[in-house]
């Protein structure tokens, strides 16, 4: 990356000072001066701003469930793709994403379970080596999170979708202990010899 | 006490999921802001962070072959970047402390953990505009003050499953 000729207001003025082998640079506040306007507000938060942001959110709202619906087929869709590699071929990029996705943005759109789920799915993804993954367990995640958005679960009120939440946190979580189990058992051999 | 008026500074948006772009275009656009510049991934970010300077970065940390992380870590190079002192501001679906640490590590400024809220994010332009932290420079890191209360544990367990458990495998 070059420098191209900035306009000065946006690289700020500073004043450094040198500790040892630190330096401490205060900005001069440039964005303040920039943007900062008095509020009458003591506590400095902008309601008005917020208020009006949650509104445009809402205005927003009426798209969710179309949003979420493509965000599911996303999903299917990685884990068909995933599922019709064979072992040692296997790439999960394309449905980490599509679960990391869902679990950032599915309570936004209104399915807080379905949130949890996919990020439960994420955390299967992120910490198994591709050949060790349960493709069974990814399965289940995935018809879950079809599930919810199928029967519009959208709160902790049902206790059958909460228990199977539950069920399959627990199940990530052997795997992941036994896992990292067997790699530290890998890891004595092949230092023992 | 002062706000921030976000019609007066220009903000570069970049996530690779459309749907997370809306939306964050459209809580800015109601914090007034007129200039919201978006890009789709980091190559793409970093490009328009050289072209239109923009004075706040918001970014994705997962995005594809060239992340939130390491689109930070170029921006922070005080020698080649146009802006190495631009505040970033960090959105995430990672709660972790190890992911907390390696972001500031990184020289992100601040962190909004997903799901975001008007709020929230309102809340972290606020803190960068108005109370941006000094900048280090040693041998190994460039960015800001890392002496900063990292509240990982917060996010912890909010709104999940186990809140809601009743019976005996609860």
């Amino acid at each position: 990356m070059t420098r191209p000729n900035a306009p000065e207001s946006n690289v700020p003025n500073t004043i450094e000072q040198d500790f040892g082998g630190t330096r401490l640079i205060h900005l001069s506040g440039t964005l303040r001066a920039k943007a900062a306007v008095r509020n009458s507000d003591a506590s400095g938060v902008d309601d008005l701003s917020i208020a009006a942001a949650e509104s445009a959110m809402k205005d927003l709202s009426g798209d969710f469930q179309n949003w979420m619906g493509d965000e599911v087929n996303r999903l299917v869709a990685a884990f068909d793709e995933y599922r019709s590699n064979g072992p040692g071929k296997r790439d999960i990029s394309n449905l980490f994403r599509a679960a990391h996705d869902i679990r950032g943005q599915a309570s936004a759109f209104g399915y807080p379970l379905a949130a949890e789920i996919a990020g439960s799915l994420a955390k299967l993804l992120d910490k198994i080596e591709p050949d060790y993954l349960p493709v069974q367990l990814i399965t289940h995640h995935v018809d879950a999170v079809r599930a919810v958005y199928r029967s519009q679960i959208r709160d902790y009120a049902n206790p059958i979708a909460v228990q199977i939440i539950h069920n399959l946190n627990k199940a990530i979580d052997r795997v992941v202990e036994a896992r990292a189990k067997a790699l530290a058992e890998e890891q004595k051999i092949a230092l023992g010899r | 006490m002062f706000r921030v008026d976000c019609s007066r500074l220009r903000f570069l948006v970049i996530d690779d999921n459309g749907y997370m772009r809306r939306i964050i275009r459209s809580l800015m656009h109601g914090f007034g802001a007129r200039e919201v510049i978006e890009a789709e991934d980091g190559a793409a970010g970093l490009e328009a962070f050289a072209t239109h300077l923009p004075d706040v970065v918001i970014t994705d940390w997962s995005m594809p072959v060239f992340d939130g992380i390491e689109l930070t870590k170029m921006i922070r190079q005080p020698d080649t970047s146009p802006n190495p002192f631009v505040p970033i501001i960090m959105i995430t679906g990672y709660a972790e402390r190890s992911r907390v640490f390696e972001a500031r590590d990184a020289g992100v400024s601040e962190m909004l953990v997903k799901p975001i809220s008007a709020k929230g994010l309102y809340m972290r332009i606020a803190k960068v505009v108005l109370n941006p932290r000094p900048f280090i420079r040693t041998e190994n890191y460039f960015g800001p003050d890392r002496r900063h209360l990292v509240k990982a544990e917060a996010y912890r367990g909010r709104g999940t499953a186990s809140n809601f458990l009743k019976g005996p495998l609860a």
